[in-house]
Parts: C-alpha cells; structure tokens; sequence
C-alpha cells in the first residue's frame, strides 16, 4: 500500500475574514426581502437587493481567488464549543470559519455567478407576480445562496450539515412556491423527505467520523490522514463512506433517491435552473469531492459510488427518450450528468467530476432557461409534441440559438467544453485496472449516445421544422402587439380556463426581453469560455486550469490503495478498440454523440411521422414492446416505492389511528371519564330523594359504626 | 351449644336481662325494616316510635344491670322528645297530607331525578 | 368468635318477616308466620341458654319471655298490618307489654310512665292523625286498604338491612369476653348510690329513722361528715338525735328502708340531672310553639290564583299528580 499523497495543510489567516461577507450578504439580503414581503412591496425591490448581494458575493469571491495563496482557514466567531475533558474524544468544536482552498473558490465561483445570472433572468421571469408572491421568491433565494454558501465555505461538517439542510429547506420553499397548487406542494414535501433520507446517512457519517477522530473539523481530519494513522480499515471506519454517500445520493438525485427531481420542476424554471440544475444538486458531489481521502481507504466505496452513477445515468437517459415535457426531459438529463459526475468520483478522476460539474452548471442552467422563456412566452406550454419551429419567430432567435448551444454541450459534442469533461471521465474509467470499470465506461459511451438523442429530439421538435403553437393552459390577457407592463396578472400557477378554449391564431407569444435574452446570450458565452481550460490542455498543451484547482485541494486524487495512473496507462494498456486511450475515446465518443444527433435529425425532423411509427411497431411486438412502455412510464420507480414504502406506512397509521381513536381515545380516555359517572350512579341512591333511601343508608352506617366500635374499638381494651 | 355462646349474653348477669336485650334489638331492628317498607307517612313514623321503644328498653336493662338509676332518668328523657317530636311530626304530615291528598311517601320525591 | 348460629337464627327470623311483609297469597301467610315466631323463638332460647339460671328466678324469666313474646309479635303486626288504625293499636300492646318487661327489671316508675305517656298521649294523638287523613272507603275501590298501605317499598331490601343491623348488634354482644364482663356488676355500688340518694333527701331519711325508732328527733351528720354510712350488709348506719339524750347515736337502718324507684328516680332527676331536665322543659315548650304555628290555618288557595297573586301564568295539570310542581 503507498502511502497517500499528502493534503495541504491550512493556516489560519484571520486576516481574510472580509471573505465572510459572502456569507453574510445573502443573508442580509434574505432579511430586506422579507422586509419587502411583510411591507407588501408592490415593485421588484426585492430583485435589485437580491441581484446587487449576489454580485457583490461574486466580487468578493473573486477578489479572494486573486488573493489566495494557500489553504487557509478563517474563523469568524465562536460556534458551537464544549469541552468536558482533556482525552481526545472529550470536546466538540465547530465554529463558524471558512476553510478556503482551491476546491472552494472553485465552486463559490460558479454558484455566485450563476446565483447573480439567475437572479436577473428571474426578475423579468417573476414579474407577473409582483405584488404577490415576488418578494418570498427572492427571499427563498436569498435564503438558498446564504446556505449553499455556508456549506461550500465551512470550515468543519456541522456548517456543511447547516448548509445542506438550509438548501433542503429552501428547495422546499422554492418548488411550492405557488402554494395554490397542489401538486407543486406534493413535490415540494417529496424533494424534502426524500433528501431528509439522505441526511440521515449524512448525519450518521458525521457521528461516525467524530466518533474515530474525535473531530468533524476539515483541518484537523485533513491532518490526521496525512499521518496516516487511519489507514488501517476497520468496521467502523468503512461504514463513513457509505453514510455519506447515502448523504451525497440524496441530494444530487441518484439512485434510489432520484425521484424527487423531475417532481421537482413543479416549481418556477428559474428555481429548477439554479437549484435543480447548478447548484444544489451539485452539494453531494462536492461533499464527496471534500472527504475524498476517506472514500479512497475503501474501494469498495468508491466502487459502489462508481455504479450507482453508472447505472443512474443509464436509467435517467432511457427514461428522458420518452418524456413530452420539456422540463422534465432536462430533469432526467440532469440526474444522468449528475451519475456521469458520481461515476468519475468512483473511478478516481476527482477532475473529470468537478470539471463536468462546472460545464454542466453552464449548459444546464441555459437549457433550462430557455425553456423557462418558452414557458413564460407561451403561457405555460412545454409540451415538445403542440411546439414546432420556434426559431422561425421574431424575437426567439437567440432563445433558439442558445438553446441550441446548450444542446450540442450536453450532447459532448465534439470540442465543445462538456466534450472535454466527459472524456475526461470516460478516459480514467475506460483505461482502468479494474473490469467493471470498464465496463461502465462503455456503458457510459451508450448513454451518452443516448443523451444526443434526446436533447436533439427536444431541439429538432421545438425549434425546427415547420412554425406551430399552441398556448398552454395558464395564459394571462395579453395585449395585442405590446409588451408592456402586465397589469393585474395571474401567476403562473393559476390558470385562467377562458383562454385555454381560445384558437391559436389569436393568440400571440410573448417574447421575452433584455433581461432574459441577456442572461441567456452571457450564459452561451460562459458555456464556451469553461471549455478554455480543456482546449488549453488537448491543443496547447497548457495546464488545465479546473485540473489545477482540483489537484490542489483536498480532492486531491492520492493515489491511495490503487495504482498510479499517469500517461504511461495509455502505452501499457493498449484500451479503447485498440487505439491509443485519447484517440481511441475521441473517435469513439464523437461517433457517439454525432450518431445520435442523426439519428433524432431523422426521427423529430426529417420525417416525424416515422418516430410514430417506429413507437407503434415497437408496441405490437410482445417481445419488445416493454421497453417503450417502462420508459414513458418512468420505470415504474415511482410505483414501486409507492407500494414498498407508502403503503405499509399508510397502513400501519390506519392502524394506529385506529387504536388510537378506539383504544387510547376510547378505553383509556373516555373510560376513565365514564368512571366518575358510574361512580356517581352507585351513590345516586344516596340522595334520590327517597326519604327510605336515606334511611336505609344510615342504618348501614349505623351498622358499620357499631361494627367497628365493638369489633375494632373495643379489644384494645381487654 | 352453650361453649359456643358461653361469652356473649354472660354479661347480663341474669336471664332476665339477657332476654330484654335481646328483645331491645330485635324492637329497634323491626322498627328499622317497618320505616324502610311502609309507604304510609304516619305509619313510618310509628315505626320510629317503635325503634325509640328498643333504645328505651335498653337502657332499662342496663340500668338494672349496673344497678344505677341514670338509666331510668334517660329514658324519661327519651319519652319526653319522642313526645315533641311525634307532636310536630304528626302537624307536619297533616299539612304534607292536605297539599297532596295523599298520604304516601313517594309523593314526596321531588328532589331526586325523575 | 363468630356466632354463626345466632346469625341463622336472625336470618330465619328475618325471612320469615319479609315473607310476612310481602304481599303475596294467603298462602304465604301462614308459613311466614310460623317462620317468624320460630326464627324469635329460637333466639330466646340461645340467648337464655347462655346464663345459668337457678330455680328460684325461673318464674320470673317465664313471664319476661311471655312479655318479650308479646311485645315483638305486636311490633312485627305493626308493620305488617294493611290498615294503619290497627297499627296504632298493636303499637298499644307493644307498649303495655313493654311496661311489664320494665318492671319486671325494677323500673316501675318509669313503666307507668311509658304508658300514661305513649299509650295516652302519644298514641292517642296518632289516631286522631290517622282518623283525620284517612281516605273514605269509595275511594279505595274494592280493597279494604289503600294501595300504599297494602303494598310494602322493597321488603327484601329492608329486611336486608334489618338483618344486617340486628346482626352486627348482637355480634358485637358476642365479642366481649368473658372477663370483661364481670368486671361491670357491682351490686354494691347500686346500695350505695341508694343510700346516697336517701341522704339527700332529709325529710324522708328523718321519716325511715322514726319508722325504725320512733323516738328519732333529728338526724344529724355522722362524726366523718357523711350523713349515710352503707355496710356490706346491705344497711346504713346514721346518727340520730333521740329525744332523751343529748349526744348523737347510731342507728341502722333496715334494707328493707331504702327509698323506692320513684323515689330515687325523683331525686337523680334533681340532683344530679338538673340541667338536662330543664332543657327537656324547654324542648316541650319549643314543641308547643311550633305546634300552634304549624296549626295556624292554612288559607287553601288554589294553585292557579297563587299563582296569579305571585305574578306567574297557570299551572298546565294542577295538583293532582304526584309530580306536581312545589308551591311556592
């Protein structure tokens, strides 16, 4: 066993406490927004406060990546901190610090900037609920980069469990933002219990870590497995990577804990593109990412890591072939990226993950938001089969455009910035030592077949072909030929049934503005920009500046208990098809991806009454036609835990309730109260009024008083 | 038989008392059942006479047992308020008996539940 | 020690009573009767089994039996009977009997009494009563009683409590032991007190020494003060001042002398029970106030116009049933 590369160790800089202002500011913009709410603001105050706090983060977090110089840690005020001996296991310090190296500013970059990009698209997104409900948004916002900061930048696990509830608790928020609707407010309690699930394995890794290291704080347990007094694996030890991976499968929406996700986009598309997409679902990477040390003690960890995400891309992919709702095809395609990210940690390339984490942050977000300006264009419609050829109309190009940016990066594309990521990952799994790695690898190769597909049937319908619409069912009053204030609108969420019976020729798109456009073109832009790093190191042979960050942060790949993989693998193990493992990928994952792009140009463009057709010889041959049928319906997932999970539960409380109502309720309450009535139903004769009554009970007192003088009283005398 | 019995009536000292004792009880015990049974006002408060009779009897046999005269002087005081009482008792039942017209003592029983 | 015969002696008793109470067929009757008198009789027996009785008193416990006999059958007519005027009357023969039982326990005084009292007076202000609110033979239909008087509240149920009570008195006689009964006769202290009593009354002691010795002038305290000096003899010896001589002498005084049961009744009464007599005096004239306010008319107004004089609407049924509301 070679010993582990060693993590850097962090000095405590106090100096850099200014840091903290981008944990503070969010929150303080958290604060004017409810302010905003409670005095009814009737303008979009709350989106200038929460646009200009989120900016100033992202000034400041860039500000400190120019300042760094190493690994620091920053306390800031005293926490949580008892002491009640001298052992090593007799005290329990987590305050409030930051613990700030290359990993962090990493990903505080691309949360702030998309936080502040997001912000601006969803202040024209929202503004048909100013008045209403636009202040609570943004104030869920606040809330949401307040916690997502607090878990990046913490210092030791208990602020990271603080950050991982908080955006728990603002996802909630979020998704049944329009309380009104019940099925928004279904998916909001299921993305929540479902991620309480998660926490519990979060949790109990925390305990478990505490209890053998007798600390949860990053520099302390960084420093003890750079002694390597860990290295020996006993039963407690091995358990922390599955509880946290249990922690990290919650979160980021995998397998088995995915099924809140696409539930999910019941919420508003801003919400999906920035929580569902960017941000928090990336927490379970980046918490893998962040104890990566001791994950690499236990293959068996890593590999189970390793499949979950295998597999969860694969399932995620088949089951976006089939789905109509735009957004809904982008949830499935989310969780697939997000198993790409979880199959590059368990092979080993902590790189490849956050880099694609990166890219896919960028083309995700725009995707979604372009559907989310089709949404808020045509009135709620997002059904892939009523929408044709929106490229065609006057003020949709850059939507279109961009969306189709987005479309060729998820689909890896050759050189395009996800095209690097990717192979980065496939590469470390398809040139690795153990079998079943390669063979997720090709399983990955077929998914991301899969992926071209269907982000290509979704453009190819949507923006292509012949022009055609259909309104969706919650449309608001629009005036003709203007696209000025909405006055007196219904939110989103409400439909307004009249409508839904008009004729499509009357009814006009409302095409979004500078603030949507705006965001969508800076994120076209961005998407490219992140592919720098990756064209640097392919073409120019420059460092890979993601590589950098990453390799100088505890994410660190230490070549653990696996054997070094430098760039002689590629000449020792002749991998991919018998080429040299670069090309070899290359060659094979641009005929992945370009095959699929064709095949949906034929099906969803070409001629798209064949993809009908196709459907319907696929239904009538008994032997296949299963496929089709699990696909559209999810699997089946969903049913399966509704009958495994909610069922007994739903039985056993009507048995409880049952008990209760008629055993505690019944005997024990009611039956105590029946006492004193039937007590009082025996001494009812006593004063009935029957003058005999009376009579007869003083003669039995007579009785009892004379028993007891002659029988009791008197032989104390003898 | 007699072992049996051989402590109870001894205290008498003679038959003669044993035997108004006994008879003492058994008044106030007829007495007892006769004002629990009867429905008949007066007849009730006959019966009370005729538990005071028992008591009196009583305490002539213990006073002629203890050969003190106490006794004798309490029942005269016994037969002074059984006079006072069967006075007023008897007026007050002739006013019960005109407000109802009747003489029985369940017309009397307003006060319980009905 | 649990006297279980005395118990099923009781309890024979006590169903033969409520058999008796019952108002069942004649058929009952007789066997209940028998019953009864069977279940008292076998009580007397047990209870004059436990003394031992010497010759000489078998007369007088004879006629004590006859007169318990008596006065317990009347009582159980009393309250079995189905028309209340007899009832007074057997409530007569209980008192007579009654008055024998006393003074065969040497209580004469106070047995004439009881009956100058009870039987006089008491009695005879029941029958007025019962004379009065008796209810005319048309009202009652074909049965020679009315239905309240013919048909007993629960006998069993007081039977019941009648057995229970007889049963813890005599229980309680049966637990005293044998010692402590001894300890409570002393014949000696009754002399005593007799010849107290007749210390303190002067006039009579001066007639008792006269009759014994008419030459008696005075009687005069004795040389320890007290007038009366009892003897275990059952005589007393006092000082007297005889006519001839100057300094007092003793003379005894026969038993035969002591003042009789009125006599000492009498004189307990005022000497040693004042207070008490009194407050009797007092609680007879209570008696009489609230007799003549009770016997105040009564102006019989009809329900609807005290009614209206009190200001309030018209009784619905007025006062014929049983449950007719309370006047005010």
């Amino acid at each position: 066993m070679t010993q582990l590369t060693s993590i850097p160790q962090a000095i405590i800089a106090p100096e850099l406490s200014w840091v903290g202002l981008a944990l503070l500011l969010p929150l303080l913009a958290a604060v004017a927004c409810a302010l905003c709410c409670a005095l009814r603001v009737k303008g979009k105050a709350a989106a200038i406060i929460t646009i200009l706090a989120l900016a100033a983060s992202f000034g400041i977090i860039v500000k400190a990546y120019f300042a760094y110089t190493g690994p620091v840690q920053v306390p800031i005020f005293q926490w949580l901190s008892f002491q009640w001996g001298t052992g090593q296991f007799q005290s329990f310090t987590a305050n409030c610090g930051m613990y700030i190296d290359t990993l962090t500013l990493y990903w505080m970059l691309f949360v702030t900037g998309l936080g502040t990009l997001i912000s601006i698209y969803a202040s024209e997104y929202m503004e048909g609920d100013c008045g209403a409900g636009y202040s609570r948004f943004f104030f869920g916002i606040c809330i949401f980069l307040f916690s997502m900061s607090a878990l990046v930048l913490g210092d030791n696990l208990i602020m990271l469990y603080l950050g991982w509830e908080g955006v728990g608790l603002a996802s909630y928020l979020l998704i049944g933002y329009d309380y009104a609707r019940p099925a928004a407010v279904a998916a909001g309690k299921k993305a929540f219990i479902m991620n309480r699930i998660g926490d519990l394995g979060l949790a109990l890794g925390i305990f478990m870590l505490w209890a053998n290291y007798g600390t949860v704080q990053y520099s302390e347990l960084f420093a003890a497995m750079n002694k390597g007094g860990q290295t020996s694996v006993n039963w407690d030890l091995s358990v922390i990577p599955f509880l946290l991976m249990l922690g990290a499968f919650g979160k980021s929406a995998q397998i088995p804990l995915f099924t809140w996700l696409p539930d999910a986009m019941e919420g508003p598309t801003p919400v999906s593109a920035l929580i569902h997409a960017a941000t928090m679902v990336t927490a379970g990477v980046y918490l893998i990412a962040r104890m990566y040390p001791f994950f690499e003690l236990h293959p068996e960890a890593l590999a189970t890591v390793a499949w979950v995400g295998g597999l969860t891309a694969l399932l995620a992919a088949t089951i976006g072939m089939a789905q109509y709702d735009i957004k809904r095809v982008f949830a499935y395609s989310t969780i697939s990226q997000l198993g790409y990210m979880f199959l590059g940690l368990g092979v080993g390339t902590t790189f490849g993950a956050c880099y694609h984490t990166l890219t896919h942050a960028f083309f995700k977000a725009l995707l979604f938001l372009t559907a989310g300006a089709i949404m808020h264009g045509f009135a709620g419609q997002l059904d892939l089969r009523k929408l044709s050829g929106l490229r065609h109309l006057p003020g949709w190009r850059i939507v279109s455009w961009t969306m189709l940016v987005g479309c060729l990066w998820l689909s890896a594309f050759p050189y395009t910035a996800a095209f690097f990521s990717k192979d980065a990952i496939l590469l470390k799994a398809l040139t690795s030592v153990r079998a079943d790695f390669r063979f997720l690898g090709w399983l990955g190769l077929f998914t991301a077949a899969l992926t071209a597909y269907y982000t290509f049937r979704v453009w190819f319908r949507v923006c292509a072909g012949p022009l055609h619409f259909e309104p969706g069912a919650e449309g608001h009053d629009e005036p003709h030929d203007t696209h000025d204030t909405h006055d007196k609108h219904d939110t989103h969420g409400k439909p307004a049934p009249a409508l839904a019976a008009k004729s499509t020729h009357a009814f006009h798109p409302h095409a979004p503005r500078w603030a949507i456009n705006g965001v969508l073109l800076i994120l076209a832009v961005g998407a490219l920009v992140v592919g720098i790093p990756g064209y640097n190191e392919t073409f120019a042979h420059k460092d890979n500046w993601a590589q950098q960050m990453i390799a100088g942060s505890s994410a660190m790949e230490g070549a653990g208990l696996a054997e070094d993989h430098g760039s002689q693998a590629s000449q020792e193990h002749p991998t991919v098809l018998g080429m040299d493992a670069h090309t070899g990928l290359t060659v094979v994952g641009c005929t992945a991806s370009i095959g699929g792009i064709l095949v949906a140009w034929y099906l969803h463009l070409r001629s798209r009454k064949s993809a009908d057709q196709l459907r319907a010889a696929l239904l009538r041959r008994w032997w296949i036609r299963w496929v089709p049928i699990c696909m559209e319906n999810k699997w089946y997932v969903d049913e399966i835990y509704h009958a495994c999970f909610r069922l007994p539960m739903w039985l056993g409380a009507q048995i409880l309730s049952f008990g209760d109502r008629h055993f505690l309720d019944g005997v024990m309450v009611d039956g105590l109260a029946k006492l004193p009535v039937a007590v009082g139903k025996v001494f009812k004769p006593l004063y009935g009024g029957a003058l005999q009554g009376y009579a007869a009970t003083m003669a039995g007192g007579i009785a009892l008083v004379v028993a007891w003088l002659s029988w009791v009283w008197l032989r104390g005398f003898n | 038989m007699n072992q049996e019995l051989s402590s109870g009536f001894t205290i008498a000292a003679n038959a003669p008392i044993a035997v108004a004792l006994a008879i003492s009880a058994l008044l106030f015990v007829i007495g007892l059942v006769g004002f629990l049974c009867r429905r008949n006002m007066i007849i009730m408060f006959l019966c009370t006479e005729l538990m005071f009779q028992g008591a009196a009897l009583a305490m002539i046999a213990f006073a002629r047992l203890r050969m003190d005269v106490s006794g004798q002087v309490f029942v005269i005081f016994i037969l002074t308020v059984a006079a006072a009482e069967a006075a007023l008792a008897l007026a007050l039942v002739v006013l019960l008996y005109r407000k109802r017209e009747t003489l029985s003592a369940d017309a009397w029983s307003d006060l319980g539940e009905s | 020690m649990v006297p279980t015969i005395f118990y099923a002696a009781c309890a024979i008793a006590a169903a033969g009573l409520a058999l008796l109470l019952m108002q069942s067929g004649s058929k009952f009757r007789m066997g209940a009767t028998i019953l009864g008198l069977a279940g008292i009789a076998w009580i007397l027996v047990i209870v004059v089994q436990t003394i031992p009785t010497p010759a000489s008193e078998i007369g007088p416990l004879g006629l004590m039996i006859l007169c318990a006999f008596v006065s317990v059958a009347s009582a159980v007519r009393v309250i079995t009977h189905h028309r209340p005027v007899f009832c007074a009357l057997y409530f007569v023969l209980v008192v007579v009997s009654g008055a024998a039982i006393y003074v065969l326990l040497s209580a004469e005084f106070v047995a004439f009494s009881l009956v100058i009292v009870y039987a006089g007076a008491i009695l005879i202000t029941y029958l007025f009563v019962l004379m009065l609110a008796q209810q005319s033979p048309a009202d009652i239909g074909s049965a020679d009683a009315v239905d309240y008087d013919r048909i007993a509240r629960e006998p069993a149920g007081a039977v019941i409590a009648g057995f229970v009570v007889i049963a813890v008195l005599g229980g309680s006689v049966f637990s005293v032991s044998e010692q402590k009964a001894e300890s409570i006769l002393d014949q000696n202290r009754a002399i005593r007190q007799g010849w107290g009593d007749l210390s303190m009354m002067p006039k009579l002691l001066l007639e008792q020494a006269r009759r014994t010795d008419s030459t008696v002038t005075a009687v005069v305290a004795r040389t320890d003060g007290q007038m009366i000096a009892a003897q275990t003899d059952h005589s007393a010896i006092i000082s007297v001042q005889r006519g001839c001589q100057k300094t007092p002498t003793d003379l005894t005084l026969a038993p035969s002398l002591l003042p009789d049961n009125t006599s000492r009744v009498g004189m307990a009464l005022v000497t040693r029970f004042p207070v008490s007599l009194e407050l009797a005096g007092i609680i007879l004239l209570m008696a009489m106030f609230g007799a003549v306010v009770l016997a105040r008319k009564q102006t019989d107004i009809a329900d609807d116009d005290r009614r209206a004089l009190a200001g309030l609407g018209k009784v619905m049924d007025g006062n014929q049933s049983s449950q007719g509301k309370a006047n005010r």
